[in-house]
């Protein structure tokens, strides 16, 4: 019992400091805090608010939605994976060195993962619920819990996936690279209703991670039906992405043992 | 200060070996350091002085050989491996708690090491606004934190003022009456008549020279 409490400390400790760390970076502050807010007031100025027919993957069906405010929800979506990526790719990347040191001085190295794992996942559900608060400001979305858990677990899969990036290219450049082409080509664009509505490679769009996290977002944002089946595959997606970065991390980040 | 009676070293290199490729920069090197020593190991930049560190601590793995350690170690690295964005008060509580010391412990260590340094003035400030050489004096004083028996350090006064290196000087001399052993990595010696052992690595192997 007294190592596992020792161990729960030793994670407590290195989290609040991992947390500290990223959190003082002015550049990561004006990325967690302005840019969401940037995109919601660029959707507002350039878009109409007017009904467009889109077909809503989740639901298999045509619906006229608010062309701003569907927007709002995919563009928050968007933001939000955007924003979690870079953030777990920065609780890795660079970071190994002194984690390494951290080990020789007696943490364990589960423990330093489990610490960047809890700042992930609280950093991934304060950006979601942040987004949320955005979008409520801007409209009344049907089920503000579920746009919600839309945006949680598409930030969770990207901030994972962003993790992975961090633990398996060593170079900044290419793993920046990566990180803008799979959010913008995905979340970015792939996923827009208007635009898989007009695709002739559903299939494809579908298959992708930040598929069923978005459609989850917008049933609940527009409509009544129920989105368990959006959810569960959401929660799935999330599981094999975290599951992928942690492989990731296990083969990429050679920590030393503890002697 | 080589005991007389047998005794189990503090630290002991087996026949290491190590490649870059196909470039050999450990080819058998061993060594033994004793309670008490102060070993220098010197040679050329590049000579793989810093690659037989990172092994003796254990952050990098040898293609060959052992490494037997007597104890606790502290390692400081060449590069200061710090958070930029955190103070040397946080970076001390966080490795005080990896050492296992209590907040109390940690904290008395911390003003004796910042007293002892220098650093006082800047315990406050994140480490990107500390100057070369104050980083350098938190890296080696999270080395020296939890008092460890056995010290390995790699070019620990690289941009120390003079001063500071005096200081060190002082603290290495106290330290090793008190039975620590130091590893130390340099490219230049100066006093030289201060080592008890001094090894030389020349093309992946260590010359020793003891006094």
């Amino acid at each position: 019992m007294p190592r596992l409490v020792d161990g729960a400390g030793r994670v407590a400790i290195a989290a609040r400091m991992l947390a500290m760390d990223l959190l003082r970076r002015r550049v990561t502050l004006l990325l967690l805090f302005v840019v969401p807010a940037l995109f919601d007031a660029i959707v507002f100025a350039t878009t109409a608010s007017r009904p467009v027919d889109v077909l809503v993957a989740a639901l298999g069906r045509t619906s006229a939605l608010d062309n701003r405010q569907l927007t709002l929800v995919f563009m928050g979506g968007a933001a939000v994976s955007f924003l979690t990526c870079f953030l777990g790719f920065n609780l890795v990347h660079k970071r190994r060195d002194v984690d390494a040191r951290l080990v020789l001085a007696g943490f364990r190295a589960h423990e330093l993962l489990t610490a960047k794992l809890v700042v992930l996942l609280s950093l991934v559900a304060l950006l979601a619920v942040y987004e949320t608060a955005m979008l409520y400001l801007c409209f009344a979305p049907r089920h503000v819990l579920g746009v919600g858990c839309g945006l949680l677990l598409g930030g969770l899969v990207y901030g994972s996936l962003g993790f992975a990036v961090g633990a398996i290219f060593t170079r900044e450049l290419e793993a920046i690279f990566v990180i803008v082409l799979l959010t913008n080509v995905d979340v970015g664009w792939l996923q827009n209703p208007i635009y898989y509505a007009t695709s002739e490679r559903r299939g494809l769009i579908e298959n992708l991670p930040g598929h069923y996290p978005t459609q989850l977002a917008i049933v609940s944002a527009f409509t009544d039906e129920a989105a368990s089946s959006a959810a569960l595959h959401s929660l799935a997606c999330a599981a094999a992405a975290l599951a992928a970065a942690l492989l990731a991390f296990a083969l990429r980040v050679h920590l030393p043992r503890r002697s | 200060m080589r005991p007389t009676e047998p005794r189990r070293p503090a630290l002991a290199a087996r026949d290491l070996y190590k490649n870059y490729g196909r470039r050999a920069v450990l080819r058998g090197a061993r060594f033994e350091a004793w309670p008490g020593e102060l070993v220098a190991v010197l040679g050329e930049n590049g000579g793989g002085k810093s690659t037989l560190l990172r092994i003796l601590a254990g952050t990098m793995r040898a293609d060959r050989g052992s490494v037997v350690r007597g104890g606790a170690m502290g390692y400081c690295p060449q590069d200061c491996l710090l958070y930029p964005h955190l103070t040397p008060d946080e970076h001390l509580a966080l490795f005080g708690r990896g050492y296992g010391l209590t907040p109390a412990t940690t904290r008395v260590r911390a003003d004796a090491l910042a007293g002892t340094f220098g650093f006082e003035r800047d315990r406050g400030r994140v480490v990107n606004e500390l100057s070369g050489g104050t980083r350098q004096k938190v890296s080696l004083s999270i080395a020296l934190l939890h008092d460890p028996p056995v010290l390995l350090l790699d070019e620990p006064y690289a941009g120390f003022d003079v001063e500071t290196y005096e200081r060190f000087v002082a603290y290495s001399r106290e330290a090793t009456s008190r039975g620590v052993c130091i590893v130390l990595v340099t490219h230049i010696a100066f006093e030289r008549d201060r080592f008890d052992q001094r090894l030389h690595l020349r093309e992946g192997i260590l010359h020793a020279e003891t006094r």
